[in-house]
């Protein structure tokens, strides 16, 4: 550095970088190029297998094409956004929602399906199904035309395959193989048909099995186990849209399968986009660049009432079996939460109403009263939720022995003060809203409440090993029909189950296994009527809310019916002249 | 080097493993799908297919003899190899932090060199006090302003909320690709750019001022040179020897910075990995961010010296005598 | 004879009264240190100045005293530590003026030794003897309903855990000056208590690691050779882990409190001290009055505390202001992404992750004064430091 000013060659160099920089960035961008080239001369190869399958099964039959189109124009992208990105896209060993909500009717499909509107289970790829006599043994009958995305015919080997390799105890499928825990065993009847066989009657197997989705054997066969946990992406099923790509932590593409057996719909292609940040999503939304996303709470409410929003966007909000609660669990392996009255007298500290109203502004909401769906058979639809009352919730709190005995303003009984721990997850705005609602509450008669955010990680940590006095949680519901055993059976208790409030009723215990045993729906209903009535004397939990599915879709989509079972957006077209991608 | 490196892992190590929480009880999760008699036995058998049940030295020592061979493992939530992850994310980062670290020197460099010249008059009160607000703004609160104001409907539309290129981004020829791109990165490499170049804006200033009262300027000015060959060519260069080692520093701060406004700004980069790595307890990853953050720090600092040793003659590398 | 006035005279004005009176020169450093004084009597006086129970209420013809009844072992530890520094900061002056230079230093460190000793055992003597309570009547409804006759509120009459859900989310209006959170609570209440967290983290936290990176960097500057290649090994692998990274891993292993927070801060933030002192003392270890202290065969802590260390303290101080304000930045970023202290505690950091609802909605107040307050505070801090920067150095003094 001498002589010459330094200035000068500093900025050479940030020149020189900077050319450096957009040469690699140019060869990055032509490696794409090349990269799609490779990808497209891909399709048109196993497009060509696929019209030479086709021309042979032209050959071998008639082939009938099941139900008409839907209606409406062909074409459009439908753009999805979700708040987390599914870390895998097997139907068997991923265990996350958002996985569901991209390969689930899109990809793969099962043997049966619900009825959107009758909510009973009808064939989709099975003709038909026999239930034996004893209840212990169900066929099914494949029909003769369905086939995967590249041509290649379902048979029985797929469902058997499909069969083991979920239950395959090397496989990382184990939340998924415990459905299977008590079916014996599969037999291959014909090329079309298989019988499963189980060990005891329970109703939930016809479910269950026909819910299983099929994979095709050669394309996922394995010989060692870890090969299969190793294939997480480039899903293929027998739906009516294949996977297109993965750019991982931004967006999954699936473009529709021309080569369907069934009916096929008429959106070009589906984009799943990654927006983690709530705000960010609505922004996306006004601003076009996705078309579809769930809202929270609190946006719901005020977009919807926003005449500027709603001229350019369907506001959707519909109940459906799986919509599950939220609720505020009370350990009742601690002190304070020993005496049912206790219990009751917390759920009388809880203004339901109020946050209802103030917190969720949704006068749709329901303040449910037990663990099943609200409009659903199986809840009592004569059991009213507690009032919120404070004196009562001091009477019953007196009459439990929860007095001042030391004059210090906070309960106690035996030596021991009513202060307790309210575990909630930390970044949940919900969560601590109730809350610090309920902590205010309960200092009002005299229970001293700390609130304890834990991140995620050690929030489940922490309630498997029940370290906690009260928690907020939210339960997703079970469908149609379903069955408490897990949640609220004494035996899982113990052993990190689900019974994380260690709810222990021999009388409830008794119910649950024999409705488990009957096939019969009204019969097993009474039996969940009596169990209802027990959980809402008991109050494990104080049931928080129920809150309806929400969506916010572009007004552009036609054909957006709400069935019982929720919307089918297989079904929606967008009209040619409102169409905006290619 | 390197031992700084295995203290390093070995810390970042034993913290991850003791922190309560795991990523297969997570994976595992709250949903009531699993009966609790098989629920203790899936949860063994899954550590073991992670090889999580072994003893923490052991784990570490394994760990290391991986890394050695440049394997980072899968990680546990994605289930990818650690490197792909990497892979797909440090160029982001990296793109973000230079960007704003080289619009930093750029601008700083003249103000602080100004504001010294110009020493008591307008430009430096003013400038002064623009860059102690600047310095005093926290990051957040100006992110989260800015995409409320600049990226919705309600106000103005100028830039987009979130991610780092557009939907139809893929079908763009290279020009405008680049474009899509820079356009999306405005708002980050703005929020991160501010508060740095407050401070070393400040720096320079003052490694200015002290330089310009020294007794060889005066005898510079005495012999006849022009100002300009002053500021520039004698005091410039005696005053940017602090800001040589604030480089070391500023880069490992940026990459740690940047956990907030990649969240606010949904930018996929390595900071929110690290973060998501951390919160999920995705131990692989975590190692890996810690080491290669690790690396790129020690590199950091490492060029700070050699830089610091060129333009100070004076500084010679034998450490201390005694 | 000389008079008292003459001999204070001979004393001539110590390192500490020409810094003092340097920095006062500047009438913005004044409004500085005006605007600090200030905030720390909100901090102290937050439970008279927004409390939602009453100084006095007349209840049936009788006189009671809910807020003083009220009053936690915290704020009697609060009060306690006010007091004592206050008692400091007057013996100080006194020491200027009654105490000969030579001693001043032996004097006032005894000094804070007896105050810190007063103060450890009046914090155990308080969490000890005053009770933990709780007291949730809602006096207002009294007033209001006529059970009480007359009662005497403090100016902001809202406590900062009380909910109300029917007026979330309120902008400023005449019943809540600075608007309403998330949940009803009032701004300016958990503001004002707001300013009790922020600042006890930014001085225990900047305390911690002021002492921490001394004493190291005092052991790594004095010693060198390989005792220095070791330590400073041991600081780069401090200095190399991404702070932000180690914090929350470290905050997700303990349970949430601010006590946890603030010795989190302090522990990974002393690389910065000890490098200073370590330069320093480098610098000053070639020394005559060192080489002399040596060759006394003085004890190695005397050499390092007493006489190296006050040559070298003044960067450390000047970090140390710094260190404040970053200390409160990190606690901000911690409670924004919501690390920081446990709900509903309330924290200028969390307020402002409210500011922005989820739909986009922009609630000003809830950006605006948490922001504002964490803004002036950091800014505060940062000009005292920078100002006591250019009193102590020397030559910006000369030249000026």
């Amino acid at each position: 550095m001498n002589g010459r000013s330094t200035l000068a060659t500093f900025f050479l160099f940030i020149f020189l970088l900077i050319m450096i920089v957009l040469q690699v960035l140019s060869m990055v961008q032509a490696d794409r190029l090349y990269e799609r080239l490779n990808h497209l001369l891909d399709t048109l190869a196993s497009s060509r297998t696929v019209i030479v399958n086709q021309g042979n099964q032209a050959k071998t039959g008639a082939k009938n094409l099941p139900g008409q189109e839907y209606p409406g124009d062909e074409g459009d992208w439908l753009v999805w956004c979700l708040d987390a990105e599914p870390e895998n896209l097997n139907p068997v060993t991923s265990t996350s929602l958002y996985a569901r909500y991209v390969i689930s009717s899109t990809i793969f499909e099962s043997l049966l399906e619900y009825d959107p509107d009758k909510l009973i289970l009808r064939p989709l790829l099975a003709e038909s199904y026999k239930i034996s006599d004893d209840g212990l043994e169900i066929s099914f009958r494949l029909r003769d035309d369905v086939h995967f995305s590249d041509g290649h015919p379902i048979t029985a080997d797929d469902i058997i395959f499909t069969y083991r390799t979920i239950v395959n105890p090397k496989v990382d499928a184990a939340n998924l193989a415990n459905y299977f825990k008590d079916i014996n065993d599969v037999i291959k009847i014909s090329n079309h048909e298989v019988k499963f066989i189980m060990n005891r009657v329970y109703f939930k197997f016809l479910e269950i099995i026909g819910g299983m989705e099929i994979l095709p054997e050669h394309i996922y066969k394995f010989t060692d186990p870890m090969e299969f946990n190793k294939k997480r992406s480039n899903p293929v099923g027998s739906g009516p849209y294949i996977f297109e790509k993965w750019d991982v932590g931004r967006q999954v593409v699936l473009k529709r399968n021309d080569n369907y057996w069934g009916k096929k719909p008429k959106i070009r292609q589906i984009i799943y986009r990654i927006i983690t940040n709530l705000t960010a999503t609505v922004q996306a939304l006004r601003a076009g660049d996705i078309d579809y996303m769930r809202p929270m709470p609190d946006q719901f409410s005020e977009l919807s009432r926003d005449n500027q929003f709603t001229d350019k966007f369907r506001c959707l909000s519909y109940w459906h079996p799986a919509v599950g609660y939220f609720y505020i669990g009370w350990n009742q392996q601690r002190p304070f939460f020993k005496d049912a009255r206790v219990r009751l007298a917390m759920t009388h500290l809880v203004d339901r109403e109020a946050i209802r109203t103030y917190i969720l502004k949704n006068p749709d909401v329901n303040i449910p009263t037990g663990p099943f769906y609200v409009y659903g058979r199986q809840a009592d639809p004569a059991i009213k939720p507690w009032p919120f009352d404070p004196n009562k919730a001091v009477q019953l709190l007196n009459e439990a022995g929860w007095t001042d005995h030391d004059g210090d303003g906070i309960r106690d009984k035996d030596g021991v003060k009513f202060s307790f721990r309210y575990m909630i997850g930390s970044g949940l705005y919900l969560h601590e809203q109730i809350a610090k609602m309920v902590k205010d509450q309960a200092a009002k008669v005299g229970i001293e409440v700390s609130l304890d955010p834990y991140e995620w990680s050690v929030f489940v940590e922490r309630l498997h090993s029940r370290d906690f006095d009260a928690v907020n949680l939210s339960w997703g519901g079970g469908g149609i029909q379903e069955d408490p055993y897990q949640i609220w059976h004494s035996s899982q208790i113990g052993n990190r189950g689900s019974n994380y409030v260690g709810f222990n009723n021999p009388q409830a215990d008794a119910i649950i296994e024999e409705a488990r045993r009957t096939l019969d729906e009204n019969k097993r209903n009474e039996l969940y009527h009596q169990f209802h009535r027990i959980i809402h004397e008991e109050q494990p939990y104080t049931f928080v809310y129920s809150r309806p599915e929400q969506r916010f879709l572009d007004k552009r989509f036609e054909n957006v019916k709400i069935h019982k079972l929720g919307i089918n957006e297989l079904e929606w077209y967008v009209p040619k002249d409102k169409q905006k991608y290619k | 080097m390197i031992p700084t490196l295995l203290g390093i892992t070995i810390m970042v190590f034993a913290i991850s493993r003791i922190a309560p929480g795991d990523p297969v009880s997570l994976s595992m999760g709250p949903g009531g799908q699993l009966d609790a008699a098989r629920a203790a036995d899936v949860r063994k058998a899954r550590m073991a297919l992670y090889g999580l049940d072994k003893p923490i030295p052991v784990q570490y020592a394994k760990w290391l003899g991986r890394v050695v061979r440049l394997d980072f493992g899968d990680s546990l939530k994605h289930h990818r190899p650690v490197i792909d992850i990497i892979k797909e994310r440090l160029p982001i980062t990296l793109t973000l932090n230079l960007i704003a670290f080289v619009l930093i020197y750029v601008i700083a460099l003249p103000v602080g060199v100004l504001a010294a010249v110009k020493h008591k008059k307008l430009f430096d009160r003013f400038s002064s006090v623009i860059l102690f607000m600047l310095w005093s703004l926290p990051s957040m609160w100006v992110g989260q302003m800015m995409i409320g104001y600049l990226c919705g409907p309600t106000f103005e539309n100028w830039f987009p909320p979130a991610g780092l290129s557009s939907n139809y981004a893929d079908q763009l020829a290279f020009f405008p690709w680049l474009w899509d791109r820079l356009w999306h990165l405005v708002l980050p490499v703005l929020c991160l750019t501010y508060s740095g170049f407050a401070y070393l804006a400040k720096q320079v200033r003052a490694g200015m001022l002290d330089n310009l009262r020294a007794d060889y300027v005066r005898t510079a000015r005495a012999k006849g040179l022009s100002n300009a060959a002053v500021v520039f060519h004698h005091a410039f260069r005696n005053s940017v020897i602090p800001v040589i080692t604030i480089m070391a520093t500023l880069l490992p701060a940026m990459l740690g910075g940047s956990v907030i406004i990649e969240s606010i700004f949904s930018v996929p980069g390595m900071g929110l990995l690290a973060f998501e790595a951390v919160t999920t307890r995705d131990y692989n990853v975590v190692m890996a961010v810690a080491t290669i953050g690790g690396v790129l720090n020690l590199i950091g600092l490492l060029l700070g010296d050699i830089a610091y040793a060129i333009a100070d003659p004076r500084i010679s590398f034998e450490g201390s005598e005694l | 004879m000389s008079t008292k006035s003459q001999v204070r005279e001979s004393w001539g004005t110590s390192y500490g009264q020409m810094v003092w009176r340097e920095f006062f020169k500047s009438r913005l450093n004044t409004a500085c240190m005006i605007f600090i004084i200030f905030l720390f009597a909100a901090a102290v006086l937050a439970p008279f100045l927004a409390n939602d129970k009453p100084f006095v209420i007349r209840i049936g013809g009788q006189l009671h005293f809910p807020l003083f009844g009220d009053l936690q072992p915290n704020d009697y530890c609060v009060f306690l530590a006010a007091i004592v520094g206050f008692c400091q900061l007057l013996l100080v002056l006194r020491n200027h003026r009654r105490v000969e230079p030579s001693i001043r230093g032996r004097v006032f460190w005894r000094q804070v030794s007896i105050n810190t000793v007063i103060m450890v055992t009046g914090i155990i003597l308080i969490f000890i003897f005053v009770p933990r309570r709780l007291d949730a009547t809602d006096y207002k409804s009294m007033v209001a309903s006529g059970k009480a006759t007359s009662a005497y509120f403090a100016p902001v009459p809202y406590g900062y855990a009380r909910t109300d859900l029917k007026s979330r989310e309120q902008p400023p209006g005449r019943e809540h000056w600075l608007g309403t959170d998330d949940v009803g609570s009032d701004v300016l209440c958990r503001l004002i208590h707001g300013s009790r967290i922020s600042l006890s983290v930014g001085f225990v936290a900047v305390g911690l690691s002021t002492v921490i990176g001394i004493i190291i960097g005092a052991i790594l500057g004095y010693f060198g050779g390989k005792v220095d290649f070791l330590g400073m090994r041991v600081v780069e692998i401090m200095m190399a882990i991404p702070t932000f990274f180690l914090i929350i891993t470290i905050v997700a292993f303990f349970p949430r409190s601010l006590f946890n927070i603030m010795i989190v801060i302090g522990i990974t933030s002393w690389t910065e001290d000890a490098r200073f002192i370590r330069a320093e003392f480098f610098r000053l270890r070639n020394q005559d009055f060192v080489q002399a202290a040596v060759s006394l065969g003085l004890p190695l802590r005397s050499i390092l505390f007493r006489h190296m260390l006050p040559n070298g303290i003044a960067p450390v101080l000047v970090n140390a202001t710094f260190g404040i304000a970053g200390a409160i930045f990190i606690e901000a970023a911690l409670s924004f992404l919501g690390f920081g202290v446990a709900p509903p505690m309330p924290s200028w950091g969390q307020m402002l992750s409210l500011g922005v609802s989820t739909t986009g909605r922009f609630l000003w107040w809830l950006t605006l004064f948490p922001g504002m307050a964490i803004f002036f505070t950091v800014l505060t801090y940062n000009l005292v430091g920078e100002a006591l920067r250019d009193a102590i150095d020397p030559r910006l003094r000369k030249a000026a």
